[in-house]
């Protein structure tokens, strides 16, 4: 059973590195970075106490925020989805990407006190 | 000339012979009385009312001219009902008028006897008070006065309210008051003060000549209510005396001495108890007002409509008694604030700051701080007591959460959260410039656009 599971793991990556664009693989990266940072913070969150409210909804929702522009960016930039996007080409999508975050950050950090 | 000097003179008279009426509402009285003749009975008691100001109009209840109104405002100030055997009253006196009367803020002195009419009863109904049935009087066969008839009907008060709202001390601890005449039950409403009952030993009966007491009465004991006064909401008030005779000349100046006991008093406290009654039912004592109001935040003296949560703020405010025929500072020191949205979050005894003697009203004052809920909040002082009128003062703020740049700023606590926002941007920067240098999206640039 666990034989078959660690086989199919290993299927999954190789699959994964094969066929999966580098650029793409470096959004994952970015990807399980910021869903670490979201994760640790809530848990910190839960233990510790929501004490300082508005800083613990800044950090959280910045790493939200982060997650869901970098999970567009990869949609839009992703080959198999091309048909889907005509009207935007990866360096608008990316551009939409830098301008969306700028302004995250700047209520992330107006708002963290 | 001699015309204009003639009118200057009458409008200097008027200027220095107006009075000012002793009352806090009003001078005007309406007197109803069984018959016309009856006036002599209470001449005294009428006279300390005239020398108090009061302008007395003597009418019947079944006059056909007395009215209660004129053109839907009320015509006199105060109802004195000294006229309890009469059965038909006339529409603009009954007991729903009077009950109009109260509403709109005039104030009844309601005088009863054995021979209370069903008319009076149903007026006393509407404020929670159950005379007992015709031709019952209050009976005491260890409290009567040495001068009773046999009957055991006259007799001297034992309970008396010790609320100095109502009565000055020297009535309280003076000589007992003489009653003769009816008694009531009082119900629960909270409006309602007993001024004045029975002792133990009493109980309420008919009083025929070798009556049976085979029924339960109505009412035995110190339950047996001699004199009750009520406030409704509006502040106007009703005082129900069992005894028309306790106002009466004869009552007045008749000694009193208790039977069996060798305490005896050359006068009784009638007098000086019918006169702090009547005080007090005709709104010159216990009248309590707000003068001011205000509340800032601290070190500020500017009244906002906007507070933020947490605010520390003062609450002031200013409250007059009316007393000995002036305003005067009030001296409860029960005054409590509330901050209320649906539920009061805040309840708070406020302090009273001392007076001088000039001073016509007491300030009080509290340092509160405002509740962590923003909110439309309302600040109350709702102060109810008996024997005093009701205050009920409030004002409506807006309490407003924290602004984005409000909050406390570099705490420890918040350490971990400021480390993830900045690692979320170095991120950021970091993946863009990966990705801006990266051949391989540069690529996928090609591949899409070929």
């Amino acid at each position: 059973m666990s034989d078959k599971v660690s086989s199919a793991i290993q299927k999954l990556w190789t699959s994964y590195s094969k066929n999966t664009p580098q650029s793409l693989q470096l959004i994952d990266t970015y990807l399980v970075f910021i869903l670490f940072s979201g994760v640790f913070q809530f848990v910190h969150c839960v233990l510790v106490g929501t004490f300082p409210y508005n800083a613990f909804l800044a950090g959280f929702i910045s790493t939200v925020g982060s997650f869901v522009l970098a999970a567009n960016l990869r949609i839009q930039t992703n080959p198999d989805n091309a048909g889907e996007f005509k009207s935007i080409s990866p360096e608008r999508a990316f551009a939409e990407f830098v301008f969306c975050n700028i302004v995250l950050h700047f209520f992330v950090v107006n708002f963290i006190g | 000339m001699r015309c204009l000097l003639f009118i200057f003179a009458f409008v200097l008279a008027v200027g220095v012979f107006r009075v000012e009426p002793r009352s806090t509402t009003g001078n005007r009285v309406l007197v109803l009385l069984d018959k016309e003749d009856d006036k002599a009975l209470y001449s005294k008691f009428f006279n300390s009312l005239e020398e108090r100001e009061y302008q007395l109009t003597y009418k019947l209840p079944t006059d056909s001219t007395v009215d209660l109104f004129s053109y839907g405002e009320r015509a006199y100030d105060h109802v004195i009902n000294f006229a309890p055997k009469t059965k038909n009253y006339k529409d603009k006196v009954n007991p729903l008028s009077l009950l109009n009367f109260v509403n709109k803020g005039g104030n009844i002195l309601l005088g009863a006897s054995s021979e209370l009419s069903e008319t009076m009863r149903d007026f006393a109904r509407e404020f929670d008070i159950d005379f007992d049935d015709i031709d019952t009087s209050v009976i005491d066969h260890f409290n009567y006065d040495i001068s009773d008839d046999g009957k055991h009907t006259l007799i001297n008060a034992k309970g008396i309210t010790n609320n100095e709202a109502i009565l000055t001390k020297n009535v309280i601890e003076g000589p007992p008051v003489l009653f003769r005449g009816i008694a009531h039950k009082v119900g629960t409403i909270p409006l309602l003060t007993k001024v004045l009952w029975a002792g133990e030993t009493a109980y309420s009966y008919e009083t025929k000549a070798d009556q049976q007491v085979d029924q339960e009465p109505l009412v035995v004991g110190n339950k047996v209510m001699l004199v009750s006064a009520l406030q409704a909401r509006n502040n106007a008030r009703v005082t129900f005396v069992g005894s028309t005779e306790l106002f009466s000349d004869r009552f007045f100046d008749s000694p009193i001495q208790r039977t069996n006991s060798a305490e005896s008093f050359p006068k009784s406290g009638n007098e000086d108890f019918a006169k702090d009654l009547t005080k007090w039912t005709f709104q010159e004592k216990g009248v309590l007002k707000v003068t001011s109001r205000h509340h800032h935040k601290e070190n500020e003296t500017e009244e906002l409509e906007l507070y933020r949560i947490k605010d520390n703020i003062i609450y002031t405010i200013e409250i007059s008694e009316y007393a000995n025929d002036h305003w005067q500072a009030f001296n409860g020191t029960d005054v409590q604030f509330e901050a209320i949205m649906l539920d009061p979050y805040i309840r708070k005894t406020l302090t009273p700051l001392p007076t001088s003697p000039e001073q016509q009203a007491r300030k009080y004052k509290a340092h509160i701080q405002l509740p962590d809920v923003y909110g439309v909040f309302t600040f109350k002082v709702n102060y109810k007591r008996s024997g005093y009128s009701y205050i009920e003062d409030s004002s409506v703020v807006a309490i407003r959460p924290f602004r984005h740049n409000e909050y406390p700023r570099y705490i420890s606590a918040a350490y971990p959260y400021y480390t993830g926002a900045a690692s979320m941007i170095v991120g950021f920067l970091l993946f863009s410039a990966i990705w801006f240098f990266n051949k391989e999206s540069s690529k996928i640039v090609k591949k899409k656009t070929s």
